[in-house]
């Protein structure tokens, strides 16, 4: 039996008793093991700790191999979508940041293409928001984010039935479920900040970040990131023909507020083109909750306003209602 | 202690003494964490195992003429293999010395080692020189050894050469000091008194393979020029250094000492301090059969690892220790007996430095047929000398050493003194060892009974006579012809008539067994009848010399004394009618004082 601790130097009987020394051949008394069996516990241990470690290699290498490969189709996936975006729909929101911000200004008189009851058919982007919430481009995105599809776009796109009560009340409650129902009615509208928060997804430099991320969490954060976006959404609103705003001026001091907050106010409304700037229907009108019975004004007052500040915009665009006298500069 | 002694078990029954001394080998530094001790070992494998009778060759025997292992040296082997193991092994020399075999004798050392004050003797006269001075001295195996003389003639000249040539050649001597100083070095560094490398098995191991090796060489160069029993040394070591096992061992040291040399230059900058290091050259001592390269000491260690030993340096260096020592061991267990030996040896020239320094001298006798004269020069009690009075000196001359001498004199006059010192010269010159005294002739004796103190004791059966009697009677029991009788005051425990009856009986009887008699009595008359009527051809007579005011003398002379000047001694004592008068009168008054 050889053994590394014997050279051919040593004499023969030297080699016998140092194999003999390093030879664990039995069971010494007081001890669980013998050496040779502790050599071979040991030996057993290690390739186990070894196999474990390579086991662990392999998983880690696996695990890399498949995070390049999802952060490569994430990155590559933001870049195709990037792409894919023309010069319009990379500068669709600058384009509708521009308008709002001018139509938030001084009241320029209303407007009323023929065309535009057909515009509202068009691929659109809807915003709504107090006025003062559209002055400047740092703004316009919180304003954007707080602004949801409402009772008035809802009406505006889908007129009801008539203009009872009654009639609106119906569409008024299906925009303030939301949800598929309102999108079924709006299929067309998508909301500005569908744009505002997709569009930094579509920027160079996100995917250059997600390319460089380096963890598993890393990557995580940024799929958590991209699908809460809502990309798709995001895109279709960029593609969008037409901006859709609403603005609510500042009702005056006083009066009487209904229970969800809504006063009598004046609301401006255009429809605008956003590859030409150029407004297909612009209207300001008065809303007064008032008018509403007492059971649905403590509920459903601003919706009902809004639907019916819809119904108005919508007679003024067919021409069965003069503009408003209540749109006064 | 149950633990260490399952422990001596379980290595011990039932396997054969090669396999349990691997596996005690193996077991050692375990052995130490649960305390077990090599002598435990020792005392338990000796009877277990059938000692192997190891070649006389083998064992540097040198106080028998045919030379044997007195020591079990399988036992010892297997001690030495757990206590260099462990470094707890305290006792094992001297326990292994005291159990130690004697050679053939016929003395029986209860019918006279008592009344001599052997074990006393040894321990005050025999005095080793400054070497190995602080270590324990085996007095019992000293003893044992003295009071077994050899029975072969062939063993006692043996040692009679050993120290005549000591005696001789300061030299040799010095290289037996120097050996001895070698052994205890040993003793104590493998018995663990020396703490030595308590924390560092190897470093102790290494340490002790070094004093293995200074050993050897000293008995192979310090006694090449002896003629000789120490020349048994000289060929032991010689034997030991041809073999693989020293050759290893010695490489295994320069391998510890010196596994490469570095060539290193060192800069010294103008103001003195060092500045920089250069090393020039790195050179393996690639002679050595254990240096090997930097990747098989990595595997080596991977290796031992792999068979259950620790991972590290120290572990390899463990593995070639436990080889070198496997492969020694068979020479080194015969350390124990040879220590024992020395000490033997070194103790008497020391009891011969003690009597010269005191003025007295001592000398090997010269052994007679029983019937030469007899002729002692400046005889001298060593048990006075070893109690620090200065003996006087007295010599002795008769016409024959077969005789039966009775020796009178006043009390205090040093017959028993004398009886002593005669018994103790025959003794050492039985064992072949220096005598009290500047010269001598003794005629060696089968046997020696020597009775010199008759203690009261509690359980004793019999009156003062009654115990006489029975002395009488175990004498005659164990006495062959030709032994040396010592008594003293024979039959003094009854009136004087029948005394002499029973005395002259003992004498009679003694005659046929003729002995080398020596008795002692205060009966001057009888004694003085026998002197003149000469009836018992072996009879002598010897008396105490007095001086000129009948003080002793401490000489003796023939012839029988006149008186036991009982009277002088009385006087001496303070034992007068006048002065036991006045102690009568001074407790009288007290006693009236006190009332």
């Amino acid at each position: 039996m050889a053994t590394f601790l014997t050279t051919k130097k040593m004499p023969r009987e030297l080699r016998t008793r140092i194999e003999k020394s390093v030879r664990g051949d039995a069971t010494e008394p007081g001890a669980a093991l013998s050496a040779r069996a502790r050599g071979i516990a040991r030996v057993v241990v290690v390739a186990i700790v070894i196999g474990l470690v390579w086991a662990f290699v392999v998983a880690k290498k696996r695990d890399r191999k498949s995070f390049d490969h999802d952060r490569a189709a994430l990155a590559d996936s933001l870049r195709a979508r990037a792409a894919a975006l023309t010069s319009n729909q990379r500068d669709a929101l600058a384009h509708a940041e521009t308008i709002l911000m001018h139509f938030a200004g001084a009241y320029d008189g209303d407007v009323a293409d023929p065309d535009a009851l057909a515009s509202l058919a068009k691929p659109a982007m809807y915003v709504r928001g107090p006025i003062d919430a559209f002055t400047t481009t740092r703004r316009i995105a919180p304003a954007a984010s707080s602004s949801r599809k409402d009772a008035l776009l809802a009406c505006l796109i889908a007129p009801p039935a008539g203009r009872s009560e009654r009639a609106m009340l119906s569409s008024v409650q299906t925009a303030y479920a939301g949800g598929a129902a309102l999108d079924a009615k709006t299929p067309n509208v998508l909301r500005l900040d569908d744009a505002e928060v997709a569009l930094p997804f579509f920027e160079p430099s996100y995917a250059a970040r997600v390319a460089a991320a380096e963890t598993e969490g890393e990557l995580a954060i940024y799929k958590r990131e991209i699908d809460h976006a809502a990309l798709d959404r995001g895109v279709r609103a960029l593609a969008a023909e037409v901006l859709i705003v609403a603005m609510d001026e500042p009702p005056p001091a006083g009066g009487v507020t209904e229970l969800d907050g809504e006063k009598p106010h004046d609301v401006r409304l255009a429809i605008v083109e956003l590859a030409s700037g150029k407004y297909s229907f612009r209207a300001r009108k008065h809303v007064d909750p008032s008018g509403w019975s007492e059971a649905a004004r403590a509920q459903w007052a601003s919706g009902l306003d809004g639907c019916r500040f819809a119904e108005d915009v919508r007679a003024q665009m067919t021409g069965r209602v003069a503009p408003s006298a209540s749109a006064a500069p | 202690m149950r633990d260490a002694l399952a422990l001596v078990k379980k290595i011990s029954f039932g396997v054969e003494p090669d396999r349990a001394l691997a596996r005690a080998t193996r077991r050692g530094r375990e052995a130490k964490k649960i305390g077990v001790v090599a002598r435990l070992h020792a005392r338990n494998v000796a009877p277990i195992w059938h000692a192997r009778r190891v070649a006389s060759r083998e064992v540097p025997d040198l106080l028998y003429a045919d030379a044997f292992a007195r020591v079990d040296l399988e036992a010892t082997r297997t001690a030495f293999a757990l206590a260099f193991a462990s470094g707890v092994a305290g006792g094992l020399f001297g326990e292994a010395l005291d159990r130690a075999r004697v050679g053939p004798s016929t003395f029986e050392p209860s019918l006279f080692a008592g009344d001599l004050f052997v074990t006393t003797f040894v321990a005050r006269c025999f005095r080793m020189r400054a070497v190995g001075a602080d270590a324990p001295v085996a007095t019992g195996h000293i003893v044992n050894v003295l009071v077994h003389p050899p029975s072969d003639r062939a063993s006692i000249d043996f040692r009679r050469g050993v120290l005549a040539e000591l005696v001789e050649s300061e030299p040799l001597r010095q290289s037996l000091e120097r050996l001895y100083g070698l052994l205890t070095k040993f003793r104590g560094l493998l018995e663990g008194a020396r703490g030595v490398g308590k924390w560092d098995a190897n470093r102790r191991q290494l340490e002790l393979l070094a004093l293995v090796k200074e050993i050897i060489d000293c008995a192979a160069n310090g006694f090449a020029p002896a003629k000789s029993g120490l020349s048994r040394l000289a060929e032991y070591g010689r034997r030991v250094k041809e073999s693989e096992p020293y050759a290893s061992l010695a490489d295994l040291l320069r391998f510890d000492e010196q596994i490469a040399t570095l060539d290193l230059h060192v800069r010294v900058g103008a103001d003195g301090r060092i500045r920089g290091f250069e090393v020039r050259s790195i050179k393996e001592n690639a002679d050595n059969a254990y240096v090997t390269s930097p990747l098989r000491r990595w595997l080596s260690k991977v290796e031992l690892f792999a068979r259950g030993f620790k991972f590290g340096d120290g572990e390899i260096m463990a593995r070639l220790i436990d080889a070198v020592w496997s492969g020694i061991e068979r020479d080194v267990s015969p350390f124990v007996q040879l220590l024992g030996d020395v000490e033997l040896y070194l103790g008497v020239l020391g009891f011969r430095d003690f009597a010269r320094e005191a003025g007295l001298d001592v000398c090997l006798p010269e052994l007679v047929a029983p019937g030469a004269p007899k002729k002692i020069e400046a005889l001298f009690n060593p048990l006075l000398l070893a109690h620090g009075t200065k003996p006087v000196p007295c010599t002795l001359n008769a016409d024959r050493h077969d005789t039966i001498v009775l020796l009178t004199g006043p009390n205090s006059g040093g017959k028993t003194r004398l009886l002593q010192s005669l018994a103790l010269s025959q003794l050492l010159a039985q064992s072949g060892l220096f005598v009290p005294a500047k010269s001598a002739t003794v005629a060696l004796v089968p046997s020696l009974v020597v009775s010199l103190i008759q203690e009261t004791k509690a359980d004793q059966a019999e009156g003062r006579l009654g115990m006489e009697l029975m002395r009488i009677r175990q004498l005659f029991e164990h006495l062959p012809p030709g032994a040396m009788v010592i008594l003293d005051e024979l039959c003094s425990g009854t009136n004087p008539s029948e005394g002499e009856e029973i005395f002259e009986l003992v004498v009679r009887m003694l005659e046929k067994l003729e002995p080398q008699a020596i008795i002692t009595t205060h009966f001057l008359a009888f004694a003085a009848r026998l002197e003149r009527e000469k009836k018992i051809a072996a009879l002598r007579f010897l008396q105490v010399v007095l001086g000129p005011n009948h003080e002793p003398t401490y000489q003796f002379a023939d012839g029988v004394a006149h008186t036991s000047l009982a009277g002088h001694a009385a006087a001496r004592l303070g034992v007068t009618g006048d002065q036991l008068m006045a102690l009568i009168e001074s407790n009288i008054a007290k006693s009236k004082r006190a009332h």
